[in-house]
């Protein structure tokens, strides 16, 4: 027995404890699905619910349901329009959902888009889809509310086919709506099927304008070199160089575009979801988060933009493009109310209830979601802090904190407001909660600015009365030797051998060939100062990590590993010079591996005299004197490479080229002896998972 | 000259400021323009979030019952004062008639055969017994089903008759597995059961013939996978008024209705067996929430009504078993019907090395060793609903202990940590001086009837080496401060639960009694909620009492009587520990052998599942709702109407709702006290603790909603105090009436507008009414 627990004891110390991995929580809440928000680190991190789903209809109230419709409209006055593709029709709903007007049977044939403005119903028809026979064509209904007659509500006006232009005709374009929006000026934008310059721009007399919202068509850099290398190798197929085609499109009250891609890429990230303007400018990052498979995007009343992706996932941004919420997702087993099949296209009412159409086969169902109080009020406050009423919102803030006390800009807000009422210290407060350096160093500026207004009397009196305290000190001092004693101590510890050691590695700041010279030859220094000054760049290291003022400090203390930084900071060091050694031996430098080691080590003497001073200044001062800090770090780091090359060249006395050549190989062989390194971690690690697996199966077979 | 600059200078100042002010509130008048329109829509009374009107059309009874079942081929087996039992022999199909009600139950329904269903359908629906076995030549086929109907099965069966039943012995030839079907009634209840040490499987020889002419006897053995006893018992369709129940979260009706489903409620009893299948993370579904698993091994059907349906309870082999309901158009069958399906081995999957393609399956050598047994109790007239269905079970409970009545449950996180640059960096949220202002601050404003659970409250907290011994927390407060607290709880009357995990360990570490997969590998689960540890482990339950009693004295010198014990109340696995394989069913027992253990202190579990409802004092977490499947019609508090007035039930934490108006009306409904998480200090704070995943808990922001959810709650549930609940129904479109003991009766209407019922009561819109006797 005991051996097979010290057996296990070996097995056990080869694991380890992995961090921060969020777990949802175990609530039983209304809706079948999570809702997520983005936290500070820009994953997705779960929220109170913001929309909960609260029907789904199946059977129309005519009796009749959808078949795999496309699109969805709802207008001002909340009528609903669905492109019921299967179907060939158009079905009118009423702020009930329940059935107005359904036609279009006879005439239509595919439709798939569908877009309404000043009571005209625009439908995006793909045709039969056959090569060279049939295209697709826009139809234009006009919809008078007040007849209640089929006959007399809806009247075919205009019916659009190839819109006409020279250029469209040389390119030989196959007209096929998928989608259409239009705008005030009853300017058409039509996205057709496999048109990769972009949205086609159409007048209301059926005029091509211009090509517009095309997507851009970018290669990173290992594309790129993929493509250099292959370029003359047919046996491999490269991917075209040509844009991916816009999949849908809408606009908002304002007057922007929002253009919907999809691609294949893996990311969670990227331009598949765009805010334009006339102009083509894309107002959100080209980076933002989206998944890769929307289809489906509308502009909401209080500037935010939702979006669907096919596997039913939903999103609402704000205005910049940063996500707020995200939520539903594809069904699993059983149906619930909010997880979907296949969503094909949503739209959101004055209400800002939103309607969701899944159109796979088993389902075709319009899912409707209606805003919850905790939603409402994020719109709230975020409205009035996009419209900067600071301290408005602090009231709607704090009642956002009750529903997620972790939400980064609710603090931020807060702190705003705080701000915009001239109490600095409490802004300070929720700046430091919300980790907002840019605001909290603005805090700080003013209630420095205030503390030094306040004090500079005293401060002025303090200093004065300094330098008259010195002045008088060293008259004292000159006559009556009074300080003598200091001086005495200082020599009675420079008699210390080891003390003389420790203090000899000063002298590389003031006299570093000096330096050199002194331990090679005279052997001014040992390898035990060598180590102590190194654990005090260390220790400084860490002080540096946990004390440096909130405005520059960019550490996560609880995500740091205590180990790990101690990796990154001393393992560099060491591999550096026992390269340095090596290529230095190779090369006939004169330095023994002691002589390498300290003056390595005394190299970086400019820190650890410098950096003590930054880190106090670091606290003291705002972003408007970054400067001084970065300035510091930065000299701070040149003293040293150039003490470290000072110091390479005298140790091997080398020459100048020589000495560069030093650096720049050791420097390269320093990335072997680290690959050489982490090979054999690897194999250890290897070998002991299969020692411990090998235990483990041992004892618990018995 | 001095004085003209002076005028103008003071003129100037004076437009100025008339100016600046004007233009401000013109400004700030614009900013009133923005409307926020709340959301108008609210969840419609149709979702099946609530129930449906009673519908009460009535059911046809048989005119000349012997004369139908002689007519059908049924011959008579027994009688007892309630039932009579009778048997078609060929494809084994019963049929009971119950004398109160007079209507006759079959195990299929009657007019099965115009459905035209031929094949597999067919003998699916009519056979008594059906069989899934596996092929031990390749055990990666899962579903061969053989049947009694159907000639090319080769099922032979014998009967034997007694007095209160018979016997039947199942012989499938061609698979070499006989077992036998006992069938007995005895007063009301009617028991099917299928007794293990019958079950025989021998190898079958057959003859092949070879490619060449020649014949060689070949040897292939078949084990039994599961077992199907009259699934299709009391099957009916729309044709009739009538609900299957499942125990779907707090329990679910599903009426019988035309809408097709293509999905149907299959659920194991007790949730899924970790120590069977991978453990619950499914990284592909993150975004869906858990849903609640079935917690008790029940299943009922109702038809009519008022006059007939039956509960019916796995009261054997519960560990291992599913239950099943099928709607209408499932797999194309035509009828409702609810059932139990007994599982007798499984598949398991073992890793031979932490290289997750490194794995074989295997099924177990021995079936399950239980027997596997339903109790059909046959309820009629007044006692045929789902509300006479849960009087039943709450007999066979045997659950009578009285409840003390409505109190809000308030959880407060003591503290927790994160990891800091040296080791573990403590934050506290809530010491011991905190948690008596926060009781005497909600005391103050009104007269509040409390409860508390202490999470974290030890030295180490929740999350650190389990299971702990109780020692206070220096970073709490002293000994004294703890002593003063409970001093003063006790002096107002309050119960405070202390938190303790007994059966989860965050560590792997020596001298943990960790338990392995029957797979031999590592039970790893992440049961507990934390957001730094990737994966926990279990303990065995074997040592749940002992981890607490090894303290007794402890707990006694800090006045700790009252125990909140999480994860124990909803585990249920197979494992392996000191070499010896434990299944679900043994662990049920030594979970309740457990918990009897322990009955000296005041019990509060989580979601337990109802083999453990007898020990409990509270009940925590409780459904207020079902899944809410697309084809479940209502949801009914059938937990609650079991345990109400015995048992203190409190909600999940009230804290992550979005909607607490709709909350409270339903904890009315239901008799759920409200419960929330809090904690004295800022809830940011917890970020990068375990508990990170809490996002909001700090009391003074929340004391108003504690005060208005209480306020709406406790002026009704206050006045049932210890009374049981025994009828449930919904009246109208979104109004619900729930009766208790001594006749009161409380309305809840979750309409927008005011309802009449009776034609005499206005129940107040999104409102109840509390009518006395």
């Amino acid at each position: 027995m005991k051996t097979k627990k010290l057996l296990l004891i070996l097995v056990l110390l080869l694991n380890f404890i992995l961090l921060s991995v969020t777990f949802s929580v175990k609530v039983e809440g209304a809706s079948a699905y999570y809702t997520y928000t983005l936290n500070r680190k820009g994953e997705l991190s779960e929220t109170n619910e913001a929309y909960e789903a609260v029907e789904m209809i199946r059977r129309l109230s005519d009796g009749s349901t959808l078949s795999g419709a496309k699109d969805l409209f709802i207008d001002s006055d909340d009528y609903m329009y669905v492109a019921d593709t299967g179907n060939k029709r158009v079905v009118i709903l009423n702020e009930n959902q329940e059935v107005l007007f359904s036609f279009g049977s006879e005439t239509l044939i595919k439709p798939l888009g569908i877009f309404v403005v000043d009571d005209l119903i625009y439908v995006a028809d793909y045709g039969l889809g056959q090569v060279n026979s049939d295209i697709g064509s826009i139809y234009i209904y006009k919809f008078d509310k007040t007849k209640t007659v089929l006959e007399e509500a809806i009247t075919l006006d205009r019916v659009y086919q190839t819109p006409s232009s020279p250029i469209l005709e040389k390119e030989n374009l196959i007209y096929r709506p998928t989608k259409i929006a239009v705008d005030n000026n009853h300017t058409m934008y039509i996205v057709n099927e496999g048109t990769t310059s972009g949205v086609l721009m159409v007048n209301d007399k059926n005029r091509f304008i211009d090509y517009f919202a095309s997507n851009s068509f970018s290669l990173n850099f290992w594309d790129r070199l993929e493509r250099i290398i292959y370029q003359n190798n047919e046996n491999v197929k490269m991917t075209k160089n040509i844009p991916t085609p816009v999949y849908n499109v809408s606009l908002d009250p304002k007057g922007y575009f929002y253009t919907v891609t999809q691609n294949n890429s893996e990311n969670i990230s990227g331009d598949n979801l765009k805010k334009i303007n006339i102009g083509g400018v894309n107002f959100f990052d080209n980076d933002m988060y989206v998944y890769n498979d929307i289809v489906d995007s509308w502009a909401g009343h209080q500037e935010n933009i939702y979006a669907v992706s096919s596997n039913g996932f939903l999103f609402e941004y704000d205005n910049l493009g940063n996500l707020l919420f995200a939520w539903g997702g594809k069904g699993v087993g059983n149906d619930k109310l909010g997880l979907f099949m296949s969503a094909s296209s949503l739209a959101v009412d004055s209400n800002n209830n939103i309607y969701v159409i899944d159109d796979n086969s088993s389902r075709n169902a319009i899912h409707i979601f209606r805003e919850t109080p905790f939603a409402a009020k994020i719109h709230e406050a975020l409205d009035l802090y996009n419209n900067a009423k600071y301290v408005e919102s602090i009231e709607v803030w704090e009642e956002v904190l009750r529903y997620n006390s972790m939400l980064d800009i609710a603090y931020r807000g807060i702190g705003l407001g705080y701000m915009m009422n001239e109490d600095y210290e409490t802004a300070l407060e929720y700046f430091t909660i919300s980790r907002d350096q840019e605001q909290y160093s603005e805090a700080y500026w003013e209630i420095r600015n205030i503390s030094l207004i306040d004090n500079m009397d005293k401060i002025i009196y303090l200093v004065v009365f300094i330098i008259i305290l010195l002045n008088v000190l060293l008259y004292v001092n000159r006559r009556t030797k009074v300080f003598s004693f200091a001086t005495d101590v200082k020599q009675k510890v420079m008699k210390y051998p080891k003390a003389n050691q420790f203090f000899y590695m000063f002298h590389f700041l003031k006299n570093p060939a000096d330096a050199c010279y002194g331990v090679k030859q005279q052997k001014r220094s040992t390898m035990l100062s060598a180590w102590i000054i190194l654990g005090l760049l260390f220790i400084l290291y860490i002080v540096g990590l946990v004390y440096t003022g909130f405005i520059f400090n960019d550490i996560v203390i609880e995500e740091t590993i205590l180990v790990k930084e101690a990796f990154k900071i001393i393992i560099p060091i060491l591999i550096f010079i026992v390269s340095n050694y090596l290529i230095s031996s190779l090369m006939e430098g004169e330095g023994t591996f002691k002589a390498v080691f300290i003056n390595t080590v005394g190299a970086l003497m400019p820190i650890l005299v410098i950096y003590p001073f930054l880190i106090i200044i670091s606290n003291f001062i705002t972003l408007n004197e970054a400067f001084l800090y970065n300035f510091g770090m930065f000299g701070m780091i040149i003293w040293a490479v150039i003490l470290l090359y000072f110091n390479i060249k005298e140790t091997h006395n080398y020459s100048v080229g020589q000495t560069f050549v030093n650096i720049f190989v050791s420097l390269i062989f320093m990335l072997v002896i680290i690959i050489i390194l982490l090979i054999v971690y690897l194999m250890i690690t290897q070998v002991s998972s299969f020692v411990s697996d090998l235990i483990k199966e041992v004892i618990l077979r018995e | 000259m001095n004085k003209k600059i002076l005028v103008i200078l003071l003129v100037s100042l004076v437009v100025g400021i008339a100016g600046y002010n004007l233009v401000v509130n013109a400004i700030n008048m614009r900013s009133r323009d923005i409307n926020y329109k709340e959301s108008s829509y609210n969840i419609s009374t149709d979702s099946n979030f609530f129930g449906e009107v009673e519908n009460q059309a009535l059911v046809d009874l048989p005119e000349d019952y012997e004369a139908e079942l002689s007519l059908k081929g049924f011959k008579f087996v027994a009688e007892t004062s309630d039932l009579e039992l009778y048997v078609k022999e060929n494809y084994f199909n019963l049929a009971i008639y119950d004398k109160a009600s007079g209507y006759l139950w079959y195990s299929v329904n009657p007019n099965y055969l115009q459905y035209m269903l031929s094949g597999t359908s067919r003998f699916f629906v009519e056979s008594g017994v059906i069989i899934e076995y596996y092929n031990m030549d390749n055990i990666a086929v899962e579903d061969n089903k053989s049947y009694v109907s159907g000639p090319k099965f080769n099922v032979s069966k014998t009967y034997e008759y007694n007095d209160s039943g018979l016997v039947a012995h199942i012989d499938f030839e061609d698979l070499g597995i006989t077992f036998d079907v006992v069938v007995s009634i005895e007063e009301d209840r009617l028991r099917v059961s299928l007794p293990i040490e019958t079950l025989v499987e021998e190898d079958v020889e057959k003859t092949m013939l070879n490619l060449d002419g020649t014949t060689s006897q070949k040897i292939t053995q078949y084990r039994l996978k599961s077992v199907y006893l009259f699934p299709y018992f009391g099957s009916n369709n729309y044709e009739i008024n009538g609900y299957s129940l499942v125990p779907d979260g707090s329990g679910a009706l599903i009426r019988y209705n035309e809408e097709v489903s293509s999905t149907a409620y299959i659920k194991r009893i007790y949730g899924a067996d970790e120590g069977v299948n991978r453990y619950r993370e499914e990284n592909a579904t993150y975004y869906i929430r858990e849903e609640m698993p079935a917690s008790m091994p029940i299943f009922g059907v109702n038809h009519g009504y008022q006059q007939a349906a039956f509960l019916a309870v796995v009261s054997e082999g519960d560990g291992y078993s599913e239950i099943h309901s099928y709607p209408y158009g499932y797999n194309s069958y035509r009828f409702n019907t609810t059932f139990a399906k007994f599982i007798v081995r499984e598949r398991l999957t073992v890793q031979t090395s932490s290289n997750s393609n490194d794995s074989f399956t295997m099924i177990g050598k021995d079936p399950y060793p239980s027997n596997f047994t339903v109790d059909y109790y046959f309820l009629n007239n007044e006692e045929a609903s789902y509300s006479g269905m849960a009087k039943k079970y709450r007999e066979i409970l045997e659950i009578d202990n009285i409840s003390n009545g409505y109190k809000t449950n308030i959880t407060l996180i003591g503290q927790d940590f994160k990891n800091g640059l040296f080791g573990k960096d403590y934050v506290e949220m809530t010491t011991y001086e905190d948690v008596m202002n926060i009781v005497k601050d909600l005391n103050e404003t009104s007269n509040k009837s409390l409860e508390l659970i202490y999470q974290a409250w030890n030295k180490g907290g929740l999350y650190g080496n389990t299971p702990f011994s109780p020692k206070i927390s220096s970073n709490l407060g002293s000994s004294s401060d703890f002593e003063e607290m409970n001093q003063y709880l006790n002096d107002l009357g309050i119960n405070i639960f202390y938190l303790n995990n007994p059966i989860i360990s965050y560590t792997q570490g020596l001298g943990k009694k960790v338990i392995s997969k029957p797979t031999l590998s590592v039970f790893a689960t992440n049961e507990a909620r934390t957001s730094l540890y990737r994966t926990t482990y279990y303990l065995s339950p074997d040592n749940v009492s002992d981890s607490i009693l090894k303290y007794d004295d402890n707990y006694q010198k800090l006045g700790i009587n009252a125990l909140a014990l999480q994860s124990v109340g909803d585990s249920l696995f197979t494992y392996r520990y000191s070499s010896k394989d434990y299944y679900r069913d043994q662990m049920i027992s030594i979970l309740q052998n457990e918990l009897n253990e322990l009955n000296s202190y005041n019990l509060a579990l989580y979601q337990p599942n109802s083999y453990l409802w007898k020990y409990l004092d509270n009940y925590l977490n409780t459904p207020v709702e079902s899944n809410k499947y697309a084809y479940v019609t209502d949801s009914i508090p059938f937990i609650q109407l079991v345990l109400v007035g015995s048992v203190n039930l409190s909600s999940n934490y009230i804290n992550y709702v979005s909607d607490y108006d709709l909350l409270s009306q339903r904890l009315v409904e239901y008799g759920v006290n409200p419960a929330f998480l809090l904690t004295q200090e800022s809830t940011h704070n917890l970020r990068f603790t375990n508990s990170e995943f809490v996002y909001t808990s700090e009391y003074s922001l929340w004391k108003d909603t504690i005060l208005e959810v209480d306020e709406h709650v406790s002026e009704a549930l206050s006045l049932v105090n210890g009374l049981k609940m025994i009828n449930h129904r919904y009246v109208d479109n979104g109004v619900s009436e729930t009766t208790y003991e001594n006749g009161i009766i409380i309305y809840v209407n979750y309409n927008s507008e005011d309802i009449v019922v009776n034609s005499v009561l206005t129940i107040p819109s999104n409102g109840y009414k509390v009518v006395s006797p």
